[in-house]
Formats: structure tokens, C-alpha cells, sequence
């Protein structure tokens, strides 16, 4: 059961509770989640067109959120908070945008050529493009 | 010569156009973040009044505001018990443009940008409970610097890091702060003229001394981290003359560098300063020369954060050892070992054990600090 899990979640077939998008512009069909990391961590800051990355993602209450986090950074919500905390009081940087629902980060991916979020698994992504990670 | 005006006109289009789109998809940005340090403290040193207190340690309060993708605007306020003036709570308080990546200007007041160091200063970055003596006790340069800065960075992976920032300060000395007035907290003392005139009879102006700082730092791949740092301005000294306290004109010049080291789970960072003040014209001439270092291993991984640290400094003057003051009773040197644990975002606990070393008395130190921050 463990080695059919690890395989399923090598090849991306495992389920998550989360999706991530791109505005229908963007040319990526895939990335890394390291790269998706690096770019809600505003470590990397354009795409491979040299185009601006606008990240946007929930309020830290969300389940998605959490989820999120620990699948793509690998550290708790909290963790990820004092990251940035740390950047703010040094003048590093500043966090992602926060959008309180699904809905509200199709909104601004649509909107955004540069954009990437995340929605609930279950969310109507018709209007953005969903992006494959791979581990 | 028409088709030159065409390709003139459409470059600017395509020009305007992105700018306008950028404007367009960017939306305004506030940022609140603030915290409260609440600390228990028992020093084993018999010549302070008392050797246990508890109380608020510090509060920080930091707003910033984006309204274009661009400009920002930020300001920090930090209260620390034994603050004197509104001008030691106002850390940072400015406007920057940023330009691009290598290139951002700014105006206003900013925290000394001196390598790592002066982010000690904000509780919830420092594992510790203590700043360095270096950071608490330092004459190196001044907390915050008023005026201009500019700052970038150049390259991606193997990167340069660069600051440079003039303008005014306060005088930088340093006094006991903490909740058993014992640790050390940056003095912005207002001194007017010559003369500390406590009737508040003050003829002449406030001296606010100019001063520069530089740092120019080497980051390959965020593993390793080398800075050269230095601080030059005018200055202040202090002497006695018919009784009175009399401040006399100088200048301050201070080097320091730094290497910070990442791999895997630990971090190890180290920082040496040294640095000078002289009077220009004071016959005879006056002079205070300053010394000062840190070593720290930190292993991070997860919620809990231990670590061991080694300071030195040779400027103290602290009440504590003003009687019959040496060359040898100006140097202080600790070793702490603690950790810190973060269960979550809100919530920061610290404890830490240090061991003092100084010429008339070796003694210990307990602490125990909560961090709450928003």
C-alpha cells in the first residue's frame, strides 16, 4: 500500500485537496513544486518567459491553506508566516496577495497574466488553466 | 523619415502599454504586524538592586503600505523599557522606490542597514532572548540612520548585495535597559550645543552629527553569506571639565564583517566589528576605541531551535561595573546556551542560560521570554 501511494503521488495521480492555476495565457503546462514553492515564496519572481509572477493565495485560517502548504513548502501555515514576518521587518519583501475565497482567486488569476493560486479541489476551474505539479 | 516617426510612436505605445497594464493589474497592499515580549529575569550579580523581574520587555508595532507595485511606504515603532524620546521609538519611517531588483531609492529613517545584526533588534527574529552584545551595547554605529538610501541587488544564484545610507542620527552611546536594568539599549540622547543643559535653558541648537554607513555583501545560492560593512560620520565624546558634563565634537569610523553559513539544518553566523572616535580640536585630544565579535550555531528544524552563542565586547559601561573602572573592567564576554520554540505563528517561548565573564566578577543569567505577534 505505502510503495502504491509513493508511486501514485511520484506520477501526480494522488489526490489533493487543492489545484493550482494560471491564467489561460500562461504557456506553462507543468512545473516543479520546488518552483511553485520558490514562487509563492517570491524566491523566484518570473516565469520562464521573463514574465512578473503575481501569486495570490487564501487567508491563513483556510483547510485548503493548510493543505497547500505542507504539500508544496513542506512547513505549516505558521512556519510560512514567520518567513515572511522576517521579511517584512527586514524590507525583504512581502507576502502574496490573500483573497478569502475560491472564487476570489479565479477573480484575480483571470485578471492577472502573471498570476498563480490555488483553489479547492472541487472548485469550477473552467475560466483558468490548471497546472500539473510535479514532486 | 515617416517610417522612423511610426516605429517611434508604436515603441512608445508598446511602452505605455505595459506600463499602463502593470499599473492596472496591481493592487494596493497594507501590511500590519506587530508582537509584545513579556520576559522573566534572574541575574546571579550581588551588586544590582534586585537579582529577579518580570515584565514587558518590548512592544512592536510595524504598518507598511504598497499603493503602487513600486512605492512603499513603511514605518516601525518599537518601545523597550528605559526609552527616553520619541526618537528611539521611531526605528524606521520611509518611502522607497523601487526601481528594479539592483536599483531602489528611499527616503526617510531606517534601521542601520549593518549586516544582520540590527535585526536582532526585533524579538520575533531573534531566537534568543538577548541581542548581541554587539546590537545591545554597541558604539560601532547608530540604531537608525535619517536621510536618503539606496540599496539592490545584482545577480540571481551567486548574487551582490548592496547599501548605501546618509543622513542624521542621535548620539550613540548606550544605557542598562531590560527588566532588571541590567542588559544595554542603543542611547539616542538629544544633546544640545556643548552643553547637556537640564534647566532647559538652551541657547543652542540640537546636534543631530551626519553620518554614512556602506555594506556590500556576496550570497551564493543562500547557503553562504559574506558582508563588509562600515559606518563613518561625526560624533560626539563626553568629558568633564569644572564639573560639568561637556560634549565635544569628533568623528566615528567603525568596520565591520560577517559570515553567515547554511547547511542543511544549522546555521552558523559570526560578525566582527572595530571601530574609533577621536575629537577633532579637544586638546588634549579625546578617543574611545571599540572592539566586538559574536560566533552562534543555531540548528533550526521544525518548531523547537536550540542554539549556543559566544560574545564579546570591549565597550561596556554599565553601572554595574563603574566602581574603580580598569582597562580590563571595559570588556565583557558571555556564553549562552537556549532555545526557542514556536508552536505556532502566534505564540514565540524563549529560554536561555548565559555565563558572564568580566574582570571583577564572573556571574549567570536566566531568562524567559514569550513573544506574542500578529
Amino acid at each position: 500500500m505505502i510503495a502504491l501511494g509513493l508511486f501514485l503521488s511520484t506520477i501526480g495521480l494522488y489526490s489533493q485537496s487543492y489545484k493550482v492555476i494560471v491564467n489561460k495565457g500562461n504557456q506553462s503546462t507543468s512545473i516543479t513544486s520546488k518552483e511553485v514553492s520558490s514562487y509563492f515564496l517570491k524566491k523566484k519572481t518570473k516565469w520562464g518567459n521573463g514574465q512578473k509572477v503575481s501569486p495570490v493565495e487564501l487567508k491563513a485560517n483556510s483547510s485548503v491553506r493548510v493543505d497547500f502548504s505542507k504539500g508544496v513548502h513542506k512547513k505549516s501555515v505558521g512556519a510560512v508566516k514567520s518567513y515572511w514576518q522576517q521579511a517584512i521587518f527586514s524590507g525583504k519583501g512581502t507576502p502574496p496577495v490573500e483573497k478569502k475565497s475560491d472564487i476570489e482567486i479565479i477573480e484575480y488569476v483571470k485578471s492577472h497574466s502573471g498570476a498563480i493560486g490555488y483553489v479547492s479541489s472541487g472548485c469550477d476551474v473552467s475560466e483558468v488553466k490548471v497546472i500539473k505539479i510535479i514532486e | 523619415m515617416k517610417k522612423t516617426k511610426l516605429l517611434v510612436f508604436a515603441l512608445m505605445q508598446m511602452v505605455i502599454g505595459n506600463v499602463v497594464l502593470a499599473q492596472q493589474e496591481w493592487e494596493p497592499q497594507t501590511h500590519i504586524t506587530g508582537y509584545l515580549v513579556t520576559e522573566m529575569e534572574w541575574v546571579g550579580l550581588d551588586n544590582l538592586k534586585k537579582d529577579f523581574g518580570m515584565g514587558l520587555g518590548e512592544a512592536g508595532f510595524l504598518a507598511s503600505y504598497k499603493p503602487l507595485e513600486k512605492v512603499e511606504f513603511k514605518g516601525t515603532f518599537v518601545y523597550k523599557p528605559g526609552v527616553l524620546n520619541i526618537h528611539e521609538v521611531i526605528v524606521e519611517a520611509y518611502g522607497m522606490y523601487k526601481m528594479d531588483k539592483a536599483f531602489n531609492f528611499g527616503a526617510g529613517r531606517f534601521l542601520t542597514p549593518l549586516s544582520p545584526v540590527n535585526l536582532y533588534f526585533y524579538a520575533p527574529l531573534n531566537h534568543s532572548a538577548t541581542t548581541p552584545l554587539l546590537v545591545s551595547h554597541h558604539a560601532f554605529f547608530p540604531q537608525s540612520l535619517s536621510g536618503f538610501q539606496v540599496n539592490g541587488v545584482l545577480g540571481d544564484v551567486k548574487s551582490f548585495e548592496y547599501n548605501l545610507t546618509f543622513g542624521n542620527y542621535l548620539n550613540v552611546h548606550h544605557r542598562p535597559s531590560g527588566v532588571l536594568n541590567f542588559h544595554g539599549l542603543e542611547e539616542s540622547r538629544i544633546i544640545f550645543g556643548d552643553q547637556f543643559d537640564l534647566s532647559g535653558n538652551v541657547e543652542d541648537a540640537i546636534d543631530f552629527p551626519l553620518g554614512g554607513t556602506f555594506r556590500l555583501a556576496y550570497n551564493h545560492n543562500n547557503w553562504l553569506t559574506m558582508g563588509y560593512n562600515m559606518f563613518l560620520g561625526n560624533s560626539i565624546l563626553t568629558t568633564y571639565e569644572n564639573f560639568n558634563i561637556k560634549y565635544v565634537d569628533s568623528y566615528r569610523k567603525s568596520f565591520g564583517t560577517d559570515i553567515h553559513v547554511s547547511v542543511s539544518d544549522f546555521k552558523f553566523n559570526a560578525e566582527y566589528w572595530f571601530g574609533e572616535a577621536s575629537s577633532k580640536e579637544h586638546s588634549p585630544e579625546l578617543s574611545e576605541e571599540y572592539e566586538g565579535y559574536y560566533a552562534e550555531l543555531i540548528y533550526s528544524k521544525g518548531k523547537v531551535t536550540p542554539f549556543l552563542k559566544y560574545d564579546y565586547i570591549n565597550d561596556i559601561k554599565l553601572d554595574a561595573f563603574r566602581q574603580d573602572l580598569t582597562e580590563k573592567d571595559n570588556e565583557l564576554s558571555a556564553f549562552t546556551m537556549g532555545m526557542s520554540y514556536r508552536p505556532f505563528f502566534e505564540l514565540m517561548t524563549k529560554l536561555e542560560y548565559k555565563r558572564y565573564f568580566h574582570n571583577q566578577v564572573d556571574f549567570d543569567n536566566v531568562l524567559l521570554s514569550f513573544v506574542f505577534s500578529f
